[in-house]
């Protein structure tokens, strides 16, 4: 089956791809700790990356940030800003997006991929990730409830390179 | 590796289409629907109308977004009046809320002064109605809508409506 897979990726390397992670309440913001989302297996180039809550946020006021461990070296480092404001409350349908850029904060917006005055733009043309595990620090407000489905766009770009579900 | 694990894998995915072809009846009343996603977020790539049968009159079409779940919002600002525009006539919507409605165009999908073009690479749409509320009627014009996009979820598509 490995060698099957691995023959299938190596035909279609350079087709784009997405993989859809549903959160889960008791191990992502049920517990109050950061909890990892995606596993990166081999140089994949991001495109797009965005949260989509599908179960009204809680009372706690988390501010959350996606952040990056690299296997080699074993080091955490931020992608991007803290949400603008805390994430408490949030409705479904609420989207965390992205922007591409370390400096730019993951940003809130209703439904459509917008903010309240215009679009979250993606700022880089794709993203270079070596392997490792993408996480989403809550910060230190505690346990919560609700759910946040990320969702990730990207492009492998070696044979076997692939993003999986953590 | 398990069958659960296998469905986790990622997924090969290409940039989609859908059409909506206009018929005389669209401008004649408000709102007017063109496009529903199904099942989950995707990512829009580029939105526009091309102008098959001439507009008589001053329709100034407003781009909405309507989420299964959530308040109705324009996504775009109200266009200019569409009075005049022969076929070919292209609206091109450039990915923005608060900037330029959906400009028009001569054929080739360009203003005088340029290319119009999508402001940022994608625009996220959850499963909802994307239509135009329209405050001038005509009974002449007839629009096609289409619409690029990249599903991002097992089942997620567009369809015209």
């Amino acid at each position: 089956m490995g060698q099957l897979n691995q023959a299938l990726k190596a035909l279609h390397m350079n087709e784009m791809r997405y993989i859809h992670r549903q959160g889960v309440n008791a191990t992502d913001l049920g517990t109050g700790l950061d909890y990892n989302i995606f596993n990166v297996e081999g140089d994949v180039q991001v495109h797009m990356m965005f949260g989509q809550v599908t179960t009204v946020i809680g009372a706690t006021a988390n501010l959350i940030f996606l952040n990056f461990t690299s296997l080699v070296p074993a080091a955490t480092v931020a992608l991007c800003a803290v949400t603008g404001g805390a994430i408490n409350a949030d409705a479904v349908n609420t989207l965390y997006v992205w922007s591409g850029a370390i400096a730019g904060a993951l940003t809130a917006a209703n439904n459509i991929g917008h903010s309240g005055s215009d679009l979250i733009p993606w700022a880089g043309n794709t993203i270079l990730l070596s392997p490792g595990i993408i996480g989403v620090d809550v910060g230190a407000a505690g346990a919560n409830t609700g759910e946040i489905d990320w969702y990730i766009l990207f492009t492998p770009c070696f044979p076997g390179a692939d993003i999986t579900i953590l | 590796m398990s069958l659960t694990q296998l469905a986790e894998r990622s997924y090969q995915v290409s940039v989609k289409g859908a059409v909506n072809i206009g018929v005389l009846a669209d401008m004649q009343a408000s709102p007017v629907n063109l496009f529903r996603v199904f099942t989950g977020p995707v990512l829009v790539t580029q939105l526009w109308g091309r102008v098959t049968a001439a507009v008589t009159n001053a329709v100034v079409p407003i781009l909405t977004f309507d989420p299964d779940t959530g308040a109705a919002a324009a996504i775009a600002t109200i266009m200019l009046t569409c009075a005049g525009d022969q076929p070919g006539s292209i609206y091109i919507w450039d990915g923005s809320r608060a900037g330029a409605a959906p400009v028009v165009t001569a054929a080739l999908g360009m203003a005088a002064a340029g290319e119009t073009t999508m402001a940022g690479n994608f625009v996220i749409l959850v499963p909802g109605l994307l239509y135009y509320t329209n405050a001038v009627v005509d009974t002449t014009g007839i629009v096609d809508w289409y619409i690029n996009y990249i599903p991002m979820a097992d089942g997620a598509r567009v369809d015209p409506v």
